[in-house]
Formats: structure tokens, C-alpha cells, sequence
């Protein structure tokens, strides 16, 4: 993903936070978690990951914290909020309806 | 709360760019060194897994910006550059912005005089209730020979102003002023001076919707020839009576401080102190020489109604 698109770019916040879901991960975990549920499909570059968790950040939908990370390296690690919650929610009921609806349509030809 | 939570970290980075800018890298350092380590980890030689992973980061400077985009002050910062280039601009060519200030300082200065003047004047609204309601009244001459001058509005004539008043439909009530002037004698043994008044009839005040700072307005009782009730403006009252004196009305002991008034025998027994200042119009009339009262109707000069 170079330059991202408007679709990319939603649909790459809905995976940023399912992939916050479970627990608190730092940048390349969320990196490496996405592309290893995707089945190797999906492989997010840094250039659009960052912007896009800062633009989380901003908005209040995940929060950041620095912490240790496994390494003994310092990084940021990445939760998500009560908001932030209920914007997955929303997302993934916004993301089912638009691709069933390209679905219905791709498939019937 | 969301906004509560952005407005913390706008502020946040107006004050701590440097620390964030330094996190931000030491983010993406991480982020590359576990690029770098995972490349050597699929074989490739250190140097080659360092281009390779900073080949997949794309533009880091490209990066900074986007993620530093999302702190929100864009717009400041390009205006505090816009500026300190529009300075160092004008510095180069000092005469011409000199010149350029000054045309621009008086054309400024020129407008906001003249408007100050304009509001104060004209459209600062009376200090009265319902100002855009007040209308005055007058009488004009009958001959058309007399109705030459510019301004031919007469005064009233007392009889006149109670007829209008007790026959009107179109106002909703009347009142009548005209100017005074009294000696007023201080309290021990002070020269007598003499004082601009204004005198009207009982309903003046409530008409105006104004509130004296203390004590009462005139009742109707006192509307008569011989009444000796007054009210003192705020300047006199400070003036002219003791400022020890305890802001109560009505007091006995004041009555008697105050030496009988040499144009008119009058005592003060009660104190009002209107506190609205306000200049009406110039209008000369002339001044009974017999003991008038204060709220005496001698020709009055104009009315001042409210239409219903």
C-alpha cells in the first residue's frame, strides 16, 4: 500500500483496531499480526501505518503508551479505548454492509 | 471526553515538539530495526537487509511530516513563517513600509473617530426603556410667516399637555420637562450656588423607566405648584451634601441643614438621586420668576411620550 486510498484507508483503521482487539501491541507487532491473519495478503507499510495511528491517536480511539517491549527496547504500545471499541463496531457493520453489496454485484456477472 | 482529550494533545504538542519529534523517531527506529532483523533472518546480509527494510519505509521524512500532519498546528506554524517572511521583507525596504504604516494608521485612526462619534451619537441607544418608542411633542406655530425658521417646534402649553394627555389614544402615556435653575445654599455657611435643574411632571421617571439610585421618584401628590420635593443628580448629591452623611432618604435632620433656597422657598424632604445622566436636547425656555416648584408646570418645552 504506497499512497492510500480512501477505501484503503478505512478499511485499514477497521483492521488496526480488530487487530487492537485482543491486547496492547506497538507498531510492527500490529504490522506483523495483520499481514499473519491475513494470510500473508495484506502487508501494511510502515508509511501508511504510522499516519494512520496517529490519526487513531487523535481522534481517541486507541491510546498510547511507552513501555518495554520484548526486546528490552523501548516502544510505544497502542490500546484501544471504550471509543474505540464501539468505532470497530460500527466499522465492521459499515465494512459487512459495503462488501456484501459488491459482492451482490461482482457476483452476479 | 474526546475534544477534552485532542485539546490536551494539541496543547501538548504546542509545548513539546521536540520530545514528541524524538518519539516519533525513536518509533520508527524500532520499527525498522525489527524490518532490518527480520530480513537478516530470511538470509539476507546485514547491509542488504538494511537497504531492504529502509526500501519498504518508504520516505521517512515523508513519514515525519504525515504523522506530524495529525498534530494540528499546520496552520499556525505556515502563518508564524508568513509573517516572519512578510518582516524581513519589509525590513529590506524601510521607507516604503514606513509609508505604508503611516497612510494605513491614519486611514484606521480617521475611521474609528468617526464612528466612535457616530455611535456615541447616534446610535448608542437612550438610557431609557424602550428607547425606539420615545417620541417628543410639540406645538408649532399657527402662521405659516412664523413657520419660517428651520426649527419651529414651540413649547407646550401646560393646558395643552393635560388635554393631550387625558385625550390621547395613540400614546400610551405623556410626561412633560422643561430646565430649572436653583441656588443651592450649603449646609454651613457655604456660598450659594447655583445649580441646573430640570423639572417635570410626576410621571417622568417611570415614563423613562428610570430607577433612582435610592429613595423614590415623584408621586402624584407632589405634582402641584407648591410642592418642594426634588431629586439631586449623583454629581450634586456628592457634592453638595456631607459624605458622611448615611444614604438614607427622608431624613428629618437634613431638612434643616439645607437653608431655604433663595429663588424659591423650598426644603428638601426627600433625597432622590437619579442615576442616568442624560442630555436633553438644548432648548431655551424661559424661567418663571415666581416660586415655582420643582415639578411646577411652567411652559414646558417638549414632551417625551411613548406611542401605545
Amino acid at each position: 500500500m504506497g499512497k492510500p486510498s480512501d477505501l484503503v484507508q478505512g478499511t485499514l483503521d477497521l483492521l488496526i483496531l480488530k487487530t487492537l482487539l485482543p491486547d496492547a501491541m506497538h507498531g510492527w507487532a500490529i504490522a506483523k499480526r495483520i499481514q499473519q491473519l491475513s494470510g500473508e495478503v495484506l502487508q501494511v507499510q510502515q508509511g501508511s501505518l504510522y499516519p494512520a495511528l496517529h490519526r487513531l491517536e487523535q481522534q481517541g480511539w486507541i491510546k498510547a503508551k511507552w513501555a518495554e517491549s520484548e526486546t528490552g527496547r523501548q516502544a510505544k504500545f497502542y490500546s484501544l479505548t471504550a471509543s474505540g471499541r464501539a468505532q470497530l463496531e460500527k466499522e465492521t457493520a459499515s465494512w459487512n454492509r459495503l462488501s456484501a453489496a459488491i459482492n451482490m454485484i461482482v457476483s452476479e456477472a | 471526553m474526546r475534544w477534552l482529550d485532542q485539546l490536551r494533545m494539541r496543547i501538548a504538542m504546542l509545548f513539546h515538539r521536540r520530545r514528541a519529534a524524538t518519539r516519533l523517531d525513536d518509533e520508527l527506529a524500532f520499527h525498522l530495526e525489527h524490518q532490518v532483523a527480520e530480513n537478516i533472518a530470511a538470509g539476507m546480509k546485514p547491509d542488504e537487509a538494511r537497504y531492504a527494510a529502509l526500501r519498504t519505509f518508504g520516505n521517512p521524512a515523508l513519514l515525519r511530516e504525515q504523522s506530524r500532519a495529525m498534530w494540528n498546528w499546520g496552520n499556525l506554524e505556515s502563518l508564524l513563517r508568513d509573517l516572519r517572511y512578510s518582516a524581513r521583507t519589509l525590513r529590506r525596504t524601510p521607507a516604503f513600509s514606513l509609508m505604508a504604516i503611516v497612510v494605513i494608521a491614519l486611514c484606521i485612526g480617521a475611521a474609528t473617530s468617526l464612528f466612535t462619534i457616530v455611535r456615541s451619537v447616534l446610535l448608542k441607544p437612550l438610557p431609557f426603556r424602550d428607547p425606539s418608542q420615545l417620541v417628543m411633542v410639540y406645538e408649532h406655530f399657527r402662521g405659516d410667516w412664523a413657520n419660517q425658521d428651520s426649527f419651529n417646534y414651540n413649547v407646550v402649553s401646560p393646558a395643552d399637555y393635560y388635554d393631550w394627555r387625558a385625550q390621547t389614544h395613540g400614546f400610551e402615556d405623556m410626561a412633560a420637562w422643561r430646565w430649572w435653575q436653583f441656588n443651592l445654599t450649603g449646609e454651613r455657611d457655604e456660598l450659594p450656588e447655583v445649580v441646573t435643574a430640570a423639572a417635570g411632571t410626576w410621571n417622568l421617571f417611570p415614563l423613562l423607566g428610570v430607577q433612582p439610585a435610592f429613595g423614590r421618584t415623584f408621586v402624584e401628590s407632589e405634582d402641584r405648584p407648591d410642592s418642594n420635593v426634588v431629586m439631586l443628580t449623583w454629581s450634586v448629591f456628592e457634592r453638595a451634601l456631607p459624605a458622611t452623611l448615611p444614604l438614607s432618604a427622608g431624613r428629618s435632620i437634613l431638612t434643616e441643614s439645607l437653608a431655604p433656597l433663595s429663588e424659591s422657598c423650598r426644603k428638601i424632604s426627600h433625597i432622590r438621586m437619579p442615576r442616568c445622566r442624560y442630555g436633553f436636547p438644548i432648548r431655551p425656555s424661559h424661567r418663571p420668576n415666581r416660586c415655582g416648584t420643582t415639578t411646577g408646570m411652567g411652559a414646558t418645552s417638549s414632551l417625551a411620550c411613548f406611542p401605545a
